[in-house]
């Protein structure tokens, strides 16, 4: 496995320990304890996923959601909460995240789905690459 | 019951409702971490069953970590208790800086989403006073979002309590750029009818930037 996260979530403990046994399961962890920082690090750094917990000081997981997918729309974002609602979930998924998991999750349904994203964000680039190789051939008719 | 008494009775409803999900949060949030640290002593145990050697100092560590999530637990069920019994009786002999005290650690989260840190200064004797134990706490509550609304930049503020002649006194703040508008301005949630009830007076004051909620004492319903 070597999956790419970042993982942002003001409880310091949950973060540090949840990191360490991602970590342990091969993935490749960044954290983060505030949205804002979070921001900033997916603008240094490509992520295949970010786990993102939806209650923050400042700036929280739906305003954090929209401000990632402006910015990058092919973003995977899985959302955890401590309440997860039928509404809340349908304003997640509104706004494009993949998945809504309440706390506290279980690490092996967290790992299927951060597998999931990984393949679908692997979808999304080669339909990237496919249209610029046709865009290029439109361009250069030989 | 008249239309003010329904009004006041749901808004202290909305209050409580409001305290109680903040509260639910933190123990998920508690319950989260302490998922997690036993996962990680689980994986410990898989890690030392493939023959990798174990970190005892590690598992003392993650041991000591879970005992000290109960801990925080434990405190935020007690204070809870302490604010879910505020509804025992309408009106009741009650230790204001203690009120204060549980209130805060309540509401910490509901603080951090503010952005805003909170001094509750101690008392050296109980602050106390026959007052509506949980309609005090609805109108400290309301003050303090309202004060946490017009802070400097520090975005700090502190609550004290004290006596008062026969009553007591609660002071948030210190408010900054106190304006002519903002002095006059009572907190817009604590309605007329929530301060007649509780025997209570608001105000500004302009040299130290400090929302005094002046608490008269209360007779027991017979």
């Amino acid at each position: 496995m070597d999956e790419k996260v970042l993982l942002v979530d003001d409880e310091g403990e949950f973060l540090d320990t949840l990191a360490e046994r991602m970590r342990n399961r091969g993935m490749e962890v960044t954290t983060s304890m505030s949205a804002v920082d979070a921001i900033h690090k997916t603008e240094e750094d490509d992520f295949d996923v970010i786990i993102l917990d939806l209650l923050m000081p400042g700036m929280d997981g739906i305003q954090a959601l929209k401000a990632l997918k402006e910015r990058k729309p092919d973003l995977q974002v899985i959302l955890l909460t401590g309440h997860a609602t039928v509404q809340k979930g349908v304003e997640a998924m509104k706004l494009g995240a993949m998945d809504l998991l309440e706390k506290p999750a279980d690490i092996n349904e967290l790992t299927e789905k951060i597998m999931k994203a990984k393949a679908q964000k692997m979808i999304l680039v080669e339909k990237k690459a496919e249209q610029k190789i046709r865009d290029i051939l439109k361009t250069k008719s030989w | 019951m008249n239309a003010n008494d329904a009004a006041l009775q749901e808004t202290g409803l909305q209050f409580f409702g409001k305290l109680s999900a903040s509260v639910s949060h933190d123990l998920k949030n508690v319950l989260a971490v302490i998922n997690e640290k036993a996962g990680l002593l689980e994986d410990f145990c898989y890690m030392a069953r493939q023959g990798r050697a174990i970190d005892m100092d590690r598992i003392e560590a993650v041991t000591a970590q879970v005992k000290g999530q109960v801990e925080r637990a434990d405190e935020i069920i007690r204070c809870f208790n302490r604010f879910a019994h505020s509804t025992d009786h309408p009106v009741a002999p009650t230790d204001l800086g203690q009120s204060v005290a549980t209130l805060v650690h309540l509401a910490q989260r509901l603080l951090a989403q503010l952005e805003v840190s909170v001094d509750v200064r101690p008392t050296e004797i109980p602050v106390a006073l026959s007052t509506r134990p949980l309609m005090v706490q609805e109108m400290i509550w309301a003050c303090i979002q309202w004060v946490a609304g017009h802070l400097g930049e520090k975005k700090a503020l502190s609550i004290s309590t004290e006596r008062s002649g026969k009553g007591a006194r609660v002071l948030i703040g210190p408010v900054a750029n106190l304006s002519a508008e903002t002095a006059a301005a009572v907190p817009p949630t604590v309605t007329e009818d929530l301060q007649k009830a509780l025997n209570a007076d608001l105000s500004l004051d302009p040299a130290s930037g400090m929302l005094q909620i002046q608490l008269a004492p209360l007779e027991a319903p017979p």
